[in-house]
């Protein structure tokens, strides 16, 4: 583990303590708010930036939005009717569609789970200029960082009780794919979203 | 009263006869009745009774000696008869009497032998006496039917001598004794006829030159006056004889020889020997001359061998042996290193071989060598050599100037620092040995920056803090590029390429972990501590390995950020070709194919590293690839390679 992986750790501590509490009040209100209030389309689209280049939107500790569309949240049909007709759509355990990211054969990816957005994939360029900093600046550290298989010297910086994964490169901060999904605890998203990602360094050539 | 007593007894033989035939022969009378006293073989008739076939005669002489005749000689048996081969030499009473086989002997028959009538004596013609020319004698016999037997011995004919048949031919002094024999009748007298010749004697041969003493070989020829006479000789000293050699050419002598030649011709008497004797005492050759002569040297001697006498060939020898006409020849001077005496003799034909001549050359040894530690070779810092030599109390000089050191070169007195290239000569000196052999050492100085600066300016790739690197390091870069084709060099986003330092081994990435290289943005860096971990022979493949990298981003006309090389043509081509795909909210790529089809398990990270690592294996075991991935292997070749066989 590195020096940032350790800060990490600690912070974890006082953050899980968060968590609960908050845990507690969704538990309590939460299911039956959702349940009765769903935000319209447009208020989706009115929430905070986050990052403006990827029109990425959320407060810290709320859901983020793409574009208005909130991972569990967010039905397949407002999905497109934000996002339109996607360019491709995949279908194995969950429904996958594709929205063109600038990138040919790297699309932004909006995940349908029994008819509700769970997660959306983001491919950044290098043009948007995104950098790690920016995430790090609202968010705050970290929950976890791991390695990722993308590329060489990138990182996977997880934001889980925001709902945000972040690759992006080790040395620079430049950010390279984003991840948007319903908050939930570090440990939640190890086991679920992230079972996969490498702890140690794949690029041992 | 007589015939009465004849008849009677004659009547009780044949009936004693007819009785006893089974048992015994019974002679009745002989035909002649009288034979004639001869010494050749005669035919005798006995006729009586009971006669069988392999019986034997028995004759008794007047003397009392007996004669048993049988086998061949008994010509015919019948019943009646017996005829049978005898000789009845002496006159007088004989008996007779015949045995049949298994029988007993046969009543005596008495007959009496008359002296017989003597045969004429033999002539000759012409007659014994003195001659001057070869004869032919005829020998003759008034007796009819007799058989002339003689000798030219001198011993008595007998009945077994030579029976003459034609002339005698006689060319020398002979003695013919000759008889005449005739069955019936008494030998003749013996005649003698004494025949002698005298013949003219063949002129003796005549040896040119004569018999003497000479300073050469000689050509010796021999001839006689008589013509058509042949020469016959010898060398041994033995008497010429009719089966000597024959002499037909002119004699070589070049030894001292005793010649002996006698002239032979038919129906004359040889001629006397001519004896030549010839004492052949030759010129001895000069004796070669050695120059140097014998003596201590200090450096190696060439010896030239010469002698005062033309055409003369010199043969010598270095093991001390004797030289012979077998012994190597002398054709061009001797180099002599080392302590060897030579013996040297001339020859010539015609002449004495020479006088062995010897001489005795001690050469002095060399110093040993000097030794230069380090060696010379190819070094990436200045080098402090030192120079020694094993020979004690020898003097080291030196140059650097390419030049052979000689005595008044620098001494050598301590490690000599050689900053940049250069050629170190040195050369060990000791009174009273040889001069040693040069010792050459060449230190090519190399350092990093060289290399680097050579590599800038052929591959126009610049090399990172230079002094980081080794220079194997980068001569092992230079290598490798030096294998890749210019298509693939050409298109590289590759602003430089430089090297971690850090002792193999120890590897400085915080989380323990070790990266060997990494392309990013333009730059290649190379971890020299992970390098380490992998052996040099994975340097090679860590230098293409980022190349390819490089290779990568430029495939997007330089506007490629890290993420959109997975845009570009050759990544999108790549990955639909070996079944990678991009799970967009996973933000993973999956690999769908064989895992066995890739180069190595690091290749399953993403299609950059399945590519590099395919890239790897293309440059350092193409074969493999081709067998574990052909499509691979087309990809690499053709859309990374651009096309061309490494």
């Amino acid at each position: 583990m590195n020096q940032e992986a350790s800060r990490c750790v600690n912070a974890t501590v006082g953050r899980t303590a968060r968590v609960v509490i908050s845990g507690i009040l969704l538990s309590v209100a939460g299911a039956g708010l959702l349940a009765l209030w769903r935000p319209s389309v447009d208020a989706q689209a009115e929430r905070k930036p986050l990052v403006t280049a990827l029109q990425v939107s959320g407060a810290r500790g709320q859901p983020k939005s793409w574009r208005g569309v909130i991972p569990g949240v967010s039905s397949r049909a407002d999905a497109i009717k934000l996002l339109g007709q996607p360019a491709r759509m995949v279908k194995n355990s969950w429904e996958t569609l594709e929205y063109p990211s600038g990138i040919e054969g790297l699309p932004n990816g909006v995940r349908v789970e029994k008819g509700v957005v769970t997660v959306v994939g983001l491919v950044v360029t290098s043009i948007q200029k995104v950098v790690l900093n920016e995430f790090v600046t609202q968010l705050g550290p970290a929950w976890r960082i791991t390695f990722s298989r993308f590329l060489d010297g990138a990182k996977t910086y997880v934001f889980a009780t925001d709902g945000v994964t972040v690759v992006a490169d080790g040395e620079t901060g430049r950010v390279y794919l984003v991840q948007l999904y319903t908050p939930m605890s570090i440990e939640a998203y190890m086991s679920t979203l992230g079972r996969d990602l490498p702890l140690t360094n794949p690029f041992i050539k | 009263m007589r015939r009465t007593t004849c008849v009677f007894a004659t009547a009780v033989i044949l009936a004693w006869a007819a009785t006893a035939a089974a048992q015994s022969a019974t002679i009745l009378g002989i035909a002649p009745f009288s034979p004639g006293a001869s010494s050749t073989e005669q035919s005798l008739s006995i006729t009586g009774g009971g006669f069988r076939p392999g019986l034997t005669v028995s004759l008794t002489s007047p003397t009392g000696g007996s004669v048993t005749v049988s086998g061949a000689n008994i010509l015919s048996v019948t019943g009646s008869s017996v005829q049978a081969r005898v000789t009845l030499a002496v006159a007088g009473a004989w008996r007779v009497r015949v045995t049949n086989p298994g029988s007993k002997a046969s009543n005596d028959w008495r007959f009496t032998v008359r002296p017989g009538a003597a045969v004429s004596p033999p002539s000759a013609s012409p007659g014994g006496g003195t001659y001057t020319a070869a004869q032919k004698v005829t020998l003759t016999c008034a007796t009819s039917g007799a058989t002339i037997r003689y000798t030219t011995n001198g011993s008595e004919p007998s009945s077994s001598s030579a029976v003459y048949g034609a002339p005698i031919s006689l060319s020398s002094t002979t003695t013919i004794k000759a008889q005449a024999f005739k069955a019936g009748m008494s030998d003749s007298p013996v005649t003698t006829a004494v025949y002698t010749f005298v013949l003219p004697q063949v002129a003796p041969p005549v040896a040119r030159p004569a018999g003497g003493i000479y300073a050469t070989a000689q050509s010796v020829t021999l001839a006689t006056t008589t013509t058509g006479a042949t020469i016959r000789y010898t060398t041994n000293g033995s008497e010429p004889r009719s089966s000597s050699s024959v002499y037909g050419a002119p004699l070589p002598v070049s030894v001292s020889t005793t010649l002996k030649a006698r002239a032979f011709k038919s129906g004359m008497t040889d001629s006397a020997v001519t004896t030549a004797s010839y004492a052949i005492i030759l010129t001895p050759v000069a004796a070669p001359v050695a120059k140097p002569g014998s003596g201590c040297y200090l450096s190696p001697p060439t010896v030239t061998l010469s002698t005062a006498t033309n055409g003369a060939t010199i043969r010598y020898t270095t093991d001390g042996s004797g030289p012979s006409n077998r012994s190597p020849v002398y054709s061009t001077p001797i180099r002599l290193t080392n302590d060897a005496t030579i013996k040297a003799r001339a020859f010539k034909p015609g002449m004495a071989d020479s006088a062995v001549i010897t001489a005795s050359y001690t050469v002095a040894q060399p110093v040993a060598a000097p030794v230069m530690n380090p060696p010379g070779g190819t070094f990436q810092s200045a080098q402090r050599v030192a120079i020694t030599t094993a020979t004690s109390g020898a003097t080291i000089r030196y140059t650097t100037n390419g030049n052979d050191p000689s005595s008044k070169s620098t001494a050598y007195s301590g490690p000599l620092t050689v900053t940049k290239t250069a050629t170190l000569k040195a050369r060990a000196f000791k009174n009273g040995m040889r001069d040693s052999a040069v010792t050459t050492g060449s230190y090519t100085i190399v350092t990093p920056t060289d290399v680097a600066d050579r590599i800038g300016k052929t591959y126009k790739i610049k090399i990172g803090a230079p002094s980081d690197w080794t220079v194997d390091e980068l001569l092992r870069f230079e290598k490798v590029l030096g294998r890749l084709p210019a298509s693939f060099l050409g298109n590289l986003w590759l602003t430089k390429v430089s090297m971690k330092p850090g002792k193999p081994g120890s590897c400085p990435n915080p989380d323990g972990t070790c990266t060997a290289g990494g392309w990013n943005d333009g730059p290649i860096t190379l971890n020299r501590c992970c390098l380490g971990l992998f052996g040099t022979s994975e340097l090679e493949k860590t230098f293409v390995h980022e190349l390819t990298h490089a290779h990568q981003f430029h495939s997007c006309n330089g506007n490629c950020g890290r993420t959109e090389v997975y845009g570009s043509d050759l990544m999108r081509n790549f990955t639909k070709a070996f079944a990678w795909t991009y799970d967009a909210t996973s933000q993973e790529w999956k690999y769908n194919g064989s895992k066995s089809a890739v180069a190595r398990d690091y290749g399953l990270t993403n299609p950059l590293e399945d590519m590099t690592t395919s890239a790897e294996l293309y440059y350092s075991d193409p074969e493999r690839l081709k067998k574990m991935s052909p499509e691979r292997y087309d990809f690499i070749r053709n859309s990374v390679f651009g096309g061309n066989a490494l």
